[in-house]
């Protein structure tokens, strides 16, 4: 890539300026609001899917097995992510467990699913199909995944019922306390204007 | 300084792409987005998007958020009560996290949305640096308060012991469902480059009369 002199329009306050493309740094900022213009890594694409698949098999692992069991009087409970959605689904509250299967369950999954389609094609030099449409649906979703928030939620569980019962993690916790880390590196380390620069390549 | 409208550029929201518009309105070269210069009618639908939460936060926090049965009786907590609880039994940290997370986030989210709303309606050239802080403030917090959906989510799903105790979420827990959602919806419905556009009053001026002409 040979490095280019760029004009840009900060998304926040619409300041136009020159940046150097590739960028000098890491994260290119504007320089009248500060907000994030550019986040650059050379190989950004390639951690990003390395990333993503680590945390697809964490998150599978999160939902299959239980989060938490409790040992009340002897009665043992414990129950997964997909069986507290399901629980509050058959209460009067249904809508809830809506918001809840989809910001702990279904825009994470399909985040993970679908920047996996992406990044494998694009790393095998091919353009993706529909990778418009899907980029601007990781756009709108991604402020809608919670899965950080669902794991403190867990532990607010956790310490109220302790009062009450034993309370034994289960594995989905431990992959869930790793996964976060994970995601959030994975989001951290893509600008999406990345991968059209790579797609515009593909063709 | 000058900003992209007064070049009739625009940047893609989708992928960031920078593409003249002398129209007004237009598709991204790229990735075919819907262009503009603004989001349109960003105030109106800030606004209902906020009016509609604030009215849901009464009974978000009047009305039960989780409903505990046990061989005592039965107890009905709202987000306060529930606060309280935790505060008497001396779970402080925890306390003040949910009080934190579940009430204070909320209403100050609610609070800054209506402080950019007037400024912006009003035109005000007034820190427009510490207004966009608070703006990505307000869409990086937002997330934090659907904490206590998920507490009672959890417990409502693990305490099921029919005998000895059962816990419900309730009503509340719609509201205050729908008190997360719509605030979000409001900060992303809210366009931060109204807060710089005042700023630029001779460029402003001279875009309007561009744009009448279409």
């Amino acid at each position: 890539m040979t490095d280019t002199i760029e004009l840009v329009a900060c998304h926040e306050c619409d300041q136009l300026q020159r940046i150097h493309y590739p960028p000098k740094n890491r994260v290119v900022r504007c320089c009248r609001c500060n907000a994030e213009l550019y986040r650059y890594h050379p190989d950004a694409i390639n951690r990003t899917l390395a990333l993503a698949v680590a945390s697809l098999l964490l998150f599978i692992v999160a939902n299959a097995f239980p989060i938490v069991a409790i040992d009340m009087q002897g009665n043992v409970l414990a129950t997964s992510m997909l069986g507290a959605i399901e629980h509050l689904w058959q209460t009067h509250v249904a809508p809830v467990s809506i918001l809840v299967a989809l910001t702990t369950l279904i825009v994470p999954g399909v985040t993970l699913l679908t920047l996996i389609y992406l990044l494998t094609l694009l790393q095998l030099g091919r353009r993706p199909p529909g990778a418009a449409q899907l980029l601007r649906l990781l756009n709108l979703s991604r402020p809608w995944g919670m899965i950080e928030v669902y794991l403190l939620g867990i532990l607010v569980s956790v310490v109220k019922l302790m009062a009450y019962a034993s309370v034994v993690p289960g594995v989905s916790l431990w992959a869930l306390v790793l996964l976060i880390p994970l995601m959030a590196a994975m989001l951290g380390s893509l600008h999406f204007d990345l991968i059209w620069r790579r797609m515009a390549q593909c063709r | 300084m000058s900003t992209a409208r007064q070049y009739r550029l625009a940047s893609c929201h989708d992928c960031g792409l920078l593409s003249k518009l002398p129209s007004g309105h237009g598709h991204c070269p790229r990735c075919g987005a819907a262009l503009h210069f603004r989001k349109p009618n960003s105030m109106a639908k800030t606004w209902a998007y906020l009016i509609a939460a604030i009215i849901l936060y009464i009974p978000a926090n009047v009305l039960p958020m989780m409903i505990t049965g046990s061989i005592v009786g039965v107890q009905s907590d709202t987000i306060l009560s529930g606060v309280v609880y935790l505060w008497v039994s001396g779970e402080w940290p925890l306390a003040a996290l949910v009080f934190f997370a579940s009430i204070m986030v909320p209403m100050l989210k609610m609070i800054a949305i209506l402080l950019l709303l007037i400024t912006c309606g009003r035109r005000s050239n007034w820190q427009p640096q510490q207004r966009t802080k608070l703006y990505r403030l307000v869409e990086f917090v937002g997330r934090w308060s659907m904490l206590d959906i998920y507490v009672v989510t959890i417990l409502a799903a693990l305490v099921q012991v029919q005998s000895l105790a059962s816990i419900a979420a309730g009503p509340a827990a719609v509201a205050f469902a729908a008190v997360v959602v719509l605030t979000m919806l409001s900060a992303m419905s809210f366009d931060p480059r109204l807060i710089w556009d005042p700023l630029d009053k001779e460029q402003e001026a001279s875009g309007e009369t561009h744009d009448a002409k279409h």
